[in-house]
């Protein structure tokens, strides 16, 4: 992979991490308000897949938001005042932390409702083939997602539609605090892809690169095959569900700390360091964290909406 | 006052409704559960299959959040999706995808996302086919903010109202009624919408208002006949679109007539005269002559018995009763 991209994955991956430890943060010290669903740890996957987008390509994700938002190109300054609920929040502080969407990047919506968004994935896709748009839409939801009904019905609907979808199973090992292995007896969820009769692909969620080439082929699958594809990466979240899961008595402390290990952010920033780019890695953890204290400053700045605000958009 | 042409069934008014948009605009697409190849099981559909192609008239699996999921995505890419579900008893299986989804993405993107779709499904209400088939459920969706509900009584409220829905930006739940489908009507020969959010006096009267909607207009009109022999003379408002409520003619009306009777085939809880009422209270409380009267079917799931059904559905004369009673209050 060429230097560029791999400076991209970092620099991207860096800055959702320090975006994400301002908003927890900011979430201690009692100014989120509502609650706060973080990426950490799982950053490999988010990115990876979104660097493998191409211009056009739409992206549907969950409510754990930020991260995808970042990556697809919206400015943290944007990002954390919507979190904060203020007037300049990329969705004027109406949708808040797990609703985020900036369709002309590319981001439809992220969605609370777990497995919701493939349904609407599916229809998504029909509408670019019906369109004759060379584009395909990438959908994420968590391994608590692929138990619900909508996973089944969007990836039916995807499939018997020859929808350009490509369903990515965040596999981060708890749906809150149950675990992947009590909540189905499938042991790898990209078997799932069976059922409807489509191509299922494991990756190694904590290794961006991997990531980023295993989507990228996918993505051009789908694209040219008009049929979705399922990917399921492994990944891990270091951090409770939200913000306020502290004490996750359904995992153990070492188990965090071996996955702790695995840091994609770790391991990237070594293969580039190997590679003799340490320089740039300084520059860019440098502007990272200038960049998000500015965009903390900012939102805190920033007013809350106007009262009549709450009242457009209804219909 | 328009032209009218033709005699048509409430159900080819609502064929030629769809023809007609999709034929004007080729983002209109169809998907549902058996509506193309069977053309729809009251036949609603016919025929579009063969004019518009499969890739406008999608049979569907029996997976309702499949359908209204698909129908949010193609909304949100700009076409115009006309999603059937088959009876509102299915409503509750994707209730996640219509409150979770429909109406809340355009309010919580704040504007930059919206997806107008349209669903329509049919009340087989009284038929003696049991508790879960045979629900109405529109109060549900007028307690939700977002979305605009409509049921016609008449061919060309039908045909009409489905135009406007089809054009609108809002999310449309129009529902029909399989009594009405065979009902004929006048419908003009041209093109002609109806603007959604107004009722119709249906007849004119002095000394009560009565609501109603989609079955329900013609046994208040039949009842409403049989009264004037007695010297009562009813005002009849067909409401057509349930949400938003056309207040305005009803609070007028109730001003002219001093009394209100509200009959909706849902239930009565909560329901749509339960709102009616209230918005009459908080107006034109002064203008009461007697107290209100709801009559809706009894608050239980419907029997399928016919013996049963008989006392469970409206009839003439629990119409004539409710309308007596606050004529008799004096």
């Amino acid at each position: 992979m060429d230097i560029d991209k791999l400076l991209w994955l970092y620099k991207t991956m860096v800055r959702s991490r320090y975006m994400e430890e301002a908003l927890l943060n900011l979430y201690r010290q009692g100014k989120v308000p509502g609650t706060l669903h973080l990426s950490i740890g799982q950053e490999a996957t988010e990115v990876g897949v979104i660097a493998a987008m191409q211009k056009g390509d739409l992206l549907l994700a969950t409510y754990r938001s930020h991260c995808p938002a970042l990556a697809i190109g919206i400015h943290p300054k944007y990002i954390i005042s919507e979190v904060l609920g203020k007037a300049s929040g990329v969705c004027g502080g109406i949708g808040g932390s797990m609703h985020l969407s900036e369709p002309q990047l590319g981001l439809i919506f992220t969605s609370a409702i777990v497995a919701s968004q493939i349904p609407v994935a599916a229809g998504i896709g029909y509408a670019l083939r019906y369109l004759k748009r060379d584009n395909v839409v990438v959908v994420f939801v968590g391994d608590g997602g692929v138990n619900n009904g909508d996973f089944h019905e969007g990836l039916n609907f995807a499939a018997i539609l020859n929808a350009p979808v490509v369903v990515v199973i965040v596999n981060n090992q708890y749906a809150i605090s149950m675990p992947v292995h009590k909540s189905t007896k499938v042991k790898d969820l990209a078997t799932k892809a069976i059922a409807y009769g489509i191509e299922g692909i494991i990756v190694d969620g904590m290794n961006p690169i991997e990531v980023y080439t295993k989507a990228k082929e996918a993505i051009e699958k789908v694209r040219s095959n008009k049929t979705p594809i399922l990917i399921e990466a492994k990944t891990y979240r270091f951090l409770g569900h939200y913000a306020g899961d502290v004490d996750q008595p359904y995992r153990s402390k070492e188990e965090v700390e071996e996955w702790k290990k695995r840091d994609p952010i770790l391991y990237l920033r070594n293969i580039i360091k190997e590679k003799g780019f340490e320089s740039k890695i300084l520059e860019i953890e440098a502007e990272a964290e200038k960049e998000i204290a500015d965009a903390v400053e900012f939102a805190l700045n920033s007013p809350y909406p106007e009262e009549s605000k709450m009242f457009e958009n209804l219909w | 006052m328009v032209k009218m042409g033709r005699i048509v069934t409430f159900a080819s008014a609502l064929n030629e409704a769809l023809y007609e948009e999709m034929e004007r605009d080729e983002r209109v697409i169809l998907l549902g559960e058996d509506i193309g190849v069977f053309g729809g099981v009251y036949k609603v559909t016919k025929g579009l299959l063969e004019k518009f192609g499969p890739s406008r008239v999608i049979d569907t699996p029996i997976s309702e959040e499949g359908i209204i999921g698909t129908a949010i995505g193609m909304a949100i890419m700009g076409l115009k999706p006309v999603a059937e579900i088959m009876y509102p008893d299915f409503l509750p299986v994707c209730m996640n995808q219509l409150v979770n989804n429909a109406v809340k993405i355009k309010y919580m993107s704040n504007g930059k996302v919206s997806s107008p779709i349209v669903v329509r499904t049919c009340i087989i209400q009284g038929r003696g086919s049991g508790a879960t088939h045979s629900q109405v459920l529109i109060p549900i969706f007028m307690h939700i903010p977002g979305f605009q509900v409509i049921a016609p009584s008449n061919p060309y409220d039908a045909k009409g109202l489905l135009k406007s829905a089809i054009r609108s930006e809002r999310v449309t739940l129009f529902f029909e009624n399989v009594v009405l489908y065979q009902k004929k009507g006048e419908i003009p020969d041209g093109e002609y919408t109806i603007p959604i959010g107004s009722a119709e006096i249906k007849r004119k009267g002095k000394d009560v208002t009565i609501t109603c909607f989609s079955s329900t207009v013609d046994i208040v009109l039949n009842a409403a006949l049989k009264l004037e022999k007695e010297g009562i003379e009813c005002e009849v408002i067909d409401l057509r679109t349930l949400w938003p409520l056309d207040e305005k003619t009803i609070i007028e009306s109730v001003k002219k007539t001093g009394r209100i009777v509200t009959v909706e085939n849902s239930w009565g809880v909560c329901g749509v005269g339960s709102e009616i009422i209230t918005r009459v209270c908080e107006k034109a409380i002064d203008y009461l002559l007697a107290p209100p009267v709801r009559i809706s079917p009894p608050h239980i799931p419907e029997p399928a018995s016919p013996a049963l059904v008989k006392k469970y559905v409206l009839s003439e004369d629990k119409v004539i009763d409710g309308i007596k009673k606050v004529i008799e209050y004096g």
